[in-house]
């Protein structure tokens, strides 16, 4: 298990630029898909779900940690013994 | 405990408990495996139908209805406690065992009570035994975080009680069964607060967050699935189609990928997270189509053994290393590679990747929610579904188990392994042959999960979302620090109000006792001594006078007895010849 796994990560980027490739395979697969479409107006937007995962993830990044750095964090003793 | 072909499975594990203090070494081991594979066999001979009815106090009393509904509460519920047995098989404290089983046994009970107070004394004997399962970590903080918790589920026990009070002043009956969202009355309303509390509905999930990442390392793992399920559980039978759960639950699903996000320890993180997947079943109950209901009770079946397998994962890295904080950890897969390799299964279900139990279950509840003409909630819930693969999926993976290298350590102990292995299997298995887990749903199912669009649009939305994932790396890297949720509240306010106390009601007291000391003492001491003086003086005098008056007669009388006869016949001539004088002068 461990030899495996040294072996990925020694790999690292060839397994990161394979990421890449299947992400870009994703969208030329949707194309194939597009008739199908049906559902609401967005559904039907080629590339919608992709779109809405990279600015998702930026949004809830971004807002959470924003406003964890602006009040919500505080030191790991703040409520002392409460 | 028998009634024909039914033997109740709680009831199994709350009197199998009670020979665990006699059992010592393998007999043990083997005894806490027997109990719930035992109570999984019963089940496969248990048929749907209603045991244990009798009238008791006037009450209608049922313990044991098993529907579809139950049932598939109940398989995966011993499903689980067979998992958590063999987790913990290395525990040595007895006790641990036995509030385990007996957390188990009551989530059970619950799950199969047919009325509501049957489910209220099972309710809160959940509450009860599962908080020594925080109380065993035996920290300051988890003794403290225990309290909490219990008094957070004391206050939703009382509004379940008060609500099935009320309940009973109305219709007369204590039977457990829906309430459509049109005939709900204020008792159904408080009924709904008791059971959202133990589903931890924002706003009333801080407990959860608090108590869980102080529980043992093996409580946790039964906790992470029997509270708040069988609080969805109660929901669906109950509350199907209420538009306040639908948004709550979407709220849920949200609210609990963004703490997720930022938490430093990853059983808050793991905690956080179960905020969020209990809100998909919380929403699909709320949206209550038989679609998405079918949909709420498949994700509990799935999320049950895949947030076990995580809290597994993470409670092996907190037992070999000491720490579950991610600011502390890093590199681990070259010490823990299977532990990782079951994390990441874990996490990869979660997340809802095709061939794994979450895909089957959570795209049911969201498809369900667009089929149902809920589209804005169910773009949240794809929301939550990133934030899920961002927090759960890459974060803990990245931080814990790559990166630099902090802790040595060794793999996790066998039986740890073996049940992170079995409950691993269990996720495979259901991503891959899901109409084993849909013939247990309560509707019958018409959702085909494994449609080319479905599955690319699903892998287009993780794919990427785990693209701007490592856009943002440095960004997302784990902080040493708390973060405030709602739990400020009680915390504070407890905190304030002792403060309150100390310092004010204690000065207003200082205070009193100067002013009681000044003037109440010497008043009453005033007081006493006039009523002393009036005793004395007032009532001693009237009855004191008169028997000296009495007495003084007495003695006066008793002057004129002279003895001789001389004497009284010139007494009586003198008071005669005064009265005859007396009588001349008229």
């Amino acid at each position: 298990m461990r030899v495996v796994l040294e072996l990925l990560v020694k790999r690292k980027t060839f397994l990161r630029d394979l990421s890449l490739l299947g992400l870009l395979l994703l969208l030329l697969i949707e194309l194939a898909f597009l008739e199908g479409h049906e559902g609401y107006f967005f559904e039907r937007i080629y590339g919608f779900w992709a779109l809405f995962g990279i600015i998702g993830a930026f949004i809830l990044s971004k807002s959470s940690k924003g406003l964890s750095h602006l009040f919500l964090s505080k030191k790991e003793d703040y409520y002392g013994g409460w | 405990m028998v009634d024909g072909r039914f033997l109740h499975p709680g009831l199994i594990f709350i009197l199998g408990s009670l020979l665990l203090p006699f059992l010592k070494g393998w007999v043990k081991k083997v005894y806490l495996i027997l109990i719930p594979a035992f109570s999984i066999l019963v089940l496969t001979w248990t048929k749907e139908g209603t045991y244990w009815h009798f009238t008791y106090l006037g009450y209608e009393v049922i313990l044991g209805r098993v529907d579809k509904l139950s049932l598939c509460f109940l398989w995966v519920f011993t499903i689980m406690a067979l998992l958590g047995s063999v987790y913990g098989l290395h525990v040595k404290e007895t006790g641990h065992h036995i509030a385990g089983f007996w957390y188990i046994g009551s989530s059970l009970g619950a799950v199969l009570a047919g009325d509501y107070l049957t489910l209220f004394v099972f309710w809160e004997l959940m509450a009860f035994s599962s908080v020594f399962l925080v109380w065993y970590r035996r920290r300051p903080q988890s003794i403290r975080a225990g309290f909490r918790y219990l008094l957070v589920h004391v206050f939703g026990g009382l509004c379940l009680l008060f609500g099935l009070v009320g309940r009973y002043w109305e219709t007369g009956s204590l039977l457990f069964l829906p309430i459509p969202p049109q005939e709900a009355t204020w008792s159904s309303y408080f009924i709904l607060v008791g059971f959202a509390l133990n589903a931890a509905v924002v706003p009333l999930h801080a407990w959860l967050p608090d108590a869980y990442p102080e529980a043992t390392v093996e409580g946790a793992v039964l906790m992470s699935a029997f509270t708040t399920k069988t609080a969805v559980y109660t929901l669906a039978r109950g509350f199907s189609g209420y538009e306040v759960l639908a948004i709550l639950g979407t709220l849920m699903t949200v609210y609990g990928v963004f703490y997720a996000i930022i938490e430093n320890d990853i059983r808050r993180v793991l905690a956080y997270h179960i905020v969020s997947q209990v809100g998909y079943m919380v929403a699909g109950v709320g949206i209550g189509t038989w679609m998405t209901v079918n949909g709420a009770c498949s994700h509990a079946f799935a999320h049950i053994i895949y947030k076990g397998l995580l809290f597994m994962g993470a409670g092996a890295v907190l037992y070999r290393t000491g720490t579950s904080k991610l600011s502390e950890l890093g590199g681990l897969w070259r010490f823990m590679p299977w532990t990782m390799l079951f994390y990441i299964i874990g996490a990869v279900s979660i997340s809802g990747f095709p061939l794994f139990s979450g895909f089957v279950s959570k795209n049911m509840t969201v498809s369900g929610a667009f089929e149902a003409g809920r589209p804005i909630l169910g773009i949240f819930m794809e929301l939550a579904a990133i934030g899920t693969f961002l927090s759960v999926g890459l974060k803990v993976t990245s931080f814990a188990f790559f990166g630099k290298s902090s802790k040595e350590t060794q793999e996790a102990p066998w039986n740890m392994l073996l049940a992170m292995a079995l409950a691993s299997g269990i996720c495979l298995f259901l991503g891959i042959y899901p109409k084993v887990l849909y013939d247990l749903l309560p509707f019958e199912v018409h959702y085909h999960p494994y449609e080319a669009k479905k599955v690319i649009e699903v892998l287009e939305l993780l794919g990427f979302a785990g693209l701007a994932f490592f856009l943002l790396f440095e960004k997302l890297a784990p902080e040493p620090k708390i973060n405030l949720d709602l739990d400020y509240s009680y915390r504070m306010g407890a905190k304030y109000f002792m403060l309150f106390d100390e310092k004010i009601i204690a000065f207003i007291d200082r205070i009193w006792g100067e002013v009681w000391n000044l003037l109440g003492i010497r008043g009453l001491y005033g007081g006493a001594k006039t009523s002393d003086l009036f005793d004395r003086k007032g009532i001693d005098g009237v009855i004191d006078g008169i028997a000296y008056g009495t007495r003084e007669i007495g003695q006066r009388v008793r002057r004129l007895q002279l003895g001789s006869l001389q004497g009284y016949i010139a007494l009586s001539t003198a008071i005669f010849f005064l009265v005859l004088i007396i009588l001349a002068m008229r």
